[in-house]
């Protein structure tokens, strides 16, 4: 992939030539020794021992729903889990088989996360586009933009509060549920390069196969979002249209609206899994 | 922000933390709305401000209220942060972790307080706090219960002489647990009901309910409650307004109207309900000539009298049958009289049942009946014993426990012995040996293993229930079988055509799969056809030129040959 584009792309910018002349050395130097390997960790500003890791609810319990997103301190002893789901139930008054199972939800995700710690990861200078497409309560948020993997100084919480103070936001609960949001996506990118050196290490794919999944699928080539001839900071003028932030205030129907579709769609797949299985 | 410093900060910082809640007594002087300036935070300035500049919250009223913060706690200002902060939550300050820095202590701990200060009446949730803040739960739990701790949130002063009264008046306007209910919506008061819902605490009227108008988005219809709010909780009914209502009952009966309008302070629903509830009101009114004294002492001999309606109750309660102990309860309940009648009814209709039953019988049921009722003593000549401290079934049989044993007795003169089987008196011929029982019931027990019954309906001298539930036996049981037949029957044949019913179904399955398949080949034959078609088209194209370079060529040729035809006839010519 990378050739063809580098091929297709004339008078490319030098930035790409470099990346090329720099991939071409390190892949040639060996297979994984020479590469920056760190240990797994949350790529975001927090010291390696404390990385934040996000933290997914969803139960649907005797007809009560408890949908949640936060960010959790795996240093934080894990008493305070069985602590927090007991305030969390009490404070919103659901039936107490929740406490059980919230602490049994947040505990296997801490463990899923421990059980990455100490194993090595690949952090090369990767620009991957995020995502963010979610309706906290009345405010849909969507948006695309690039975030520097290596750079281990970025701050999600400082991104979602300066993104929501630029953008009015005037709901105070959607700046959590954005800064979760690109945690969830960071974390996910984490878990995939630490996969990655997996395969590596086995040595199948041998070299050929460790510059492919280096390239992987979320690395991109910087040189053809930019437009080319030099100015190579501001985007094609096609794309801008794509990858501005967008926010809107949905009325109370429209959230109702909205909330039917996604419980109807979402039955409709559990139906059809369900004869999947049957037939 | 300028921090007036009312109080003597250095002092009160300088007691350790466990002072401050000994000195809780102390606070009098916080209480008092007018020291308010001096006590407040520096948001309100004065008692009659409005909701702080700062705070941009538009759900709190224009109604007036003063921050109030615990004297041991006076050292917080919204822009620094204090020592205090500093000795309690060290971790935010050490430095040992990038994400617990004191910038994010000072955010998180603003945050929690605006939000709470924005709603100061009602107790701000931990849940509610980290859910609109930005940073791990741990954090924000720290800095909650720290501040709630020192009272910087959710603290309501203890309750102290009308002062208090004065400051909670102004706090408690929109306490919606208590009191009227008000709408959070639409600001009218509830009248009839109102739906509330835990999950935000939300109150609406009815009209708005209807209408779907929820503050959250949330929300559904099914998280709200309904409350009707006619039953509203009364005082409690004094003895004089029972003594009323119990005279005005005796007086005027059923009739309501004039009931509560002699009782006068009471709607028509409550004195029912009262009459209802009273424990002793049907007894008041029947017996009365015995219980007069009851109307007058009202109170306490309706408890007194329940006490001793519980002593009764418990012998009989204590039975370990489970019906009797039923028994026992609903005739206590229900009183002596009505109990007996109850009774009485209940074994007339069960003799009556039997007497439907066996038609021929009837006659000897009511002989029966007498003799169960009479006196029993036992048949054999000579001997009248008392037997009503038998066994029943002496009592029944008449016959005395000696005589039912002895191997001969006489009985109207005649030999006999009294057959243990056909529990009556056979003659000694009817009898083998020294059995006990005669020898015809013995060959049918022997042989058919089965109670014989043909014999039960000829004879004439056992109790009516007895024979009744022999005849009745096999009368029972063939009804019996024959239901079970035919719910055996409709079970079969619901499985049937539930079975059938799968086949169609998975018939049906398997032919709409078949659909697809098909429904996906054509698909792709189309496919297939749009990829050979480009090809089809080159090939015609070619040929189509062929055929053209072709015709061309023959073209070339016949020209070429008729130039050559011209060349030789001018060779031929010049030759």
């Amino acid at each position: 992939m990378k050739s063809s584009s580098l091929a297709g792309a004339i008078g490319t910018g030098s930035a790409s030539s470099r990346e090329r002349e720099r991939e071409r050395a390190s892949a040639s130097a060996s297979a994984s020794a020479s590469v920056s390997s760190i240990k797994f960790r949350m790529p975001t500003k927090e010291k390696e021992k404390e990385s934040l890791i996000p933290i997914h609810l969803d139960l649907d319990l005797d007809a009560h729903r408890y949908k949640d997103a936060f960010t959790w301190n795996p240093h934080d002893p894990d008493s305070l889990v069985l602590t927090f789901a007991k305030r969390t139930v009490k404070d919103l008054k659901l039936p107490p088989t929740f406490v059980s199972h919230i602490s049994q939800s947040i505990q296997h995700q801490l463990a899923e996360f421990r059980s990455f710690g100490g194993q090595d990861m690949f952090i090369h200078e990767k620009i991957v586009p995020l995502k963010l497409d979610l309706r906290v309560n009345n405010t849909v948020v969507r948006d695309t933009f690039l975030w520097d993997i290596s750079n281990f100084e970025s701050d999600p919480e400082e991104f979602a509060v300066t993104l929501c103070n630029d953008l009015d936001v005037a709901d105070p609960e959607v700046a959590p549920a954005i800064a979760v949001a690109i945690r969830e996506q960071l974390y996910e990118i984490a878990t995939q390069s630490v996969s990655a050196v997996k395969e590596a290490k086995l040595g199948k794919k041998g070299r050929r196969g460790y510059e492919l999944s280096k390239g992987g699928n979320n690395a991109l080539d910087v040189s053809r979002y930019f437009g080319s001839k030099g100015s190579g900071v501001i985007r094609k003028r096609k794309d801008w249209y794509m990858n501005g932030p967008t926010v809107d205030v949905l009325t109370n129907e429209e959230v109702g609206t909205l909330e039917e579709l996604n419980s109807r769609f979402r039955r409709k797949l559990d139906e059809k899994e369900d004869s999947f299985l049957q037939g | 922000m300028a921090d007036p410093s009312p109080q003597p900060p250095p002092s009160a910082s300088t007691q350790s933390p466990l002072q401050p809640l000994q000195q809780l007594a102390a606070l009098t002087e916080l209480e008092t709305p007018s020291v308010a300036p001096s006590v407040s935070k520096p948001d309100t300035p004065g008692p009659t401000a409005t909701a702080t500049p700062e705070l941009i919250s538009a759900p709190s009223p224009a109604v007036s209220y003063t921050v109030i913060v615990p004297r041991f706690s006076a050292w917080f200002s919204w822009d620094e942060i204090h020592d205090t902060e500093r000795r309690l939550l060290p971790e935010f300050f050490d430095g040992k972790s990038t994400s617990r820095n004191p910038s994010s202590y000072k955010y998180l701990r603003n945050a929690i307080i605006s939000k709470f200060r924005s709603q100061p009446t009602s107790k701000l949730s931990y849940t509610e706090a980290r859910r609109g803040l930005v940073g791990d739960v741990g954090s924000v739990r720290k800095v909650f219960d720290f501040l709630e701790e020192w009272g910087l949130i959710n603290y309501t002063p203890p309750k102290k002489g009308k002062e208090e009264t004065e400051a909670r008046g102004a706090l408690g306007k929109k306490d919606d647990s208590s009191g009227k209910r008000i709408c959070t919506s639409c600001g009218a008061g509830c009248s009839l009901q109102c739906f509330t819902t835990a999950k935000a605490n939300m109150t609406l009227c009815a009209k708005c309910f209807v209408k779907s108008n929820y503050q959250r988005p949330g929300l559904s219809s099914a998280d709200f409650k309904r409350v009707d709010l006619l039953e509203e909780p009364r005082p409690d009914w004094t003895d004089k307004e029972t003594l009323h209502l119990l005279e005005a009952i005796l007086h005027y009966g059923e009739d309501w109207k004039k009931v509560t309008e002699y009782v006068a302070s009471r709607p028509v629903k409550d004195c029912i309900a009262r009459f209802v509830k009273l424990p002793f009101g049907e007894q008041f009114i029947g017996p009365k000539e015995e219980h007069n004294g009851y109307t007058e002492q009202g109170g306490d001999d309706t408890d007194e009298n329940e006490s001793i309606k519980r002593r009764r109750l418990s012998p009989l309660a204590d039975a370990s049958n489970p019906i009797m102990a039923q028994v026992a309860f609903l005739s206590a309940i229900v009183g002596p009289h009505v109990a007996e009648t109850a009774a009485q009814a209940a074994v007339s209709a069960l003799s009556n049942l039997g007497a439907n039953e066996a038609t021929d019988l009837t006659t000897e049921t009511n002989e029966e009946h007498e003799k169960l009722y009479s006196t029993p003593c036992c048949s054999v000549d000579g001997c009248g014993s008392d037997l009503s401290n038998c066994r029943d079934y002496h009592r029944r049989h008449k016959v005395c426990e000696a005589h039912s044993k002895a191997s001969i007795v006489l009985v109207g003169g005649q030999e006999q012995r009294f057959c243990q089987q056909c529990s009556r008196f056979h003659l000694l011929s009817e009898f083998d040996g020294v059995k006990r029982s005669c020898r015809n019931r013995l060959d049918l027990l022997n042989f058919r293993g089965r109670r014989p019954q043909s014999e039960t309906v000829n004879t004439s001298l056992s109790s009516a229930s007895h024979r009744d539930s022999a005849v009745n036996e096999p009368v029972l049981s063939a009804e019996l079988e024959i239901e079970e037949e035919e719910r055996e029957l409709e079970k079969s044949f619901s499985d049937i055509i539930e079975f059938q019913m799968k086949e169609m179904q998975e018939k049906l399955v398997s032919f709409e799969e078949m659909d697809a398949i098909m429904a996906r080949e054509r698909l792709q034959v189309q496919y297939l056809r749009d990829l050979i078609l480009p090809d089809q088209l080159a090939i015609a194209q070619h040929q189509h030129r062929l055929a053209m370079m072709a015709r061309e060529n023959v073209s070339t040729w016949e020209k070429l040959r008729s130039t050559n035809d011209v060349i030789d006839r001018g060779t031929t010519l010049l030759l």
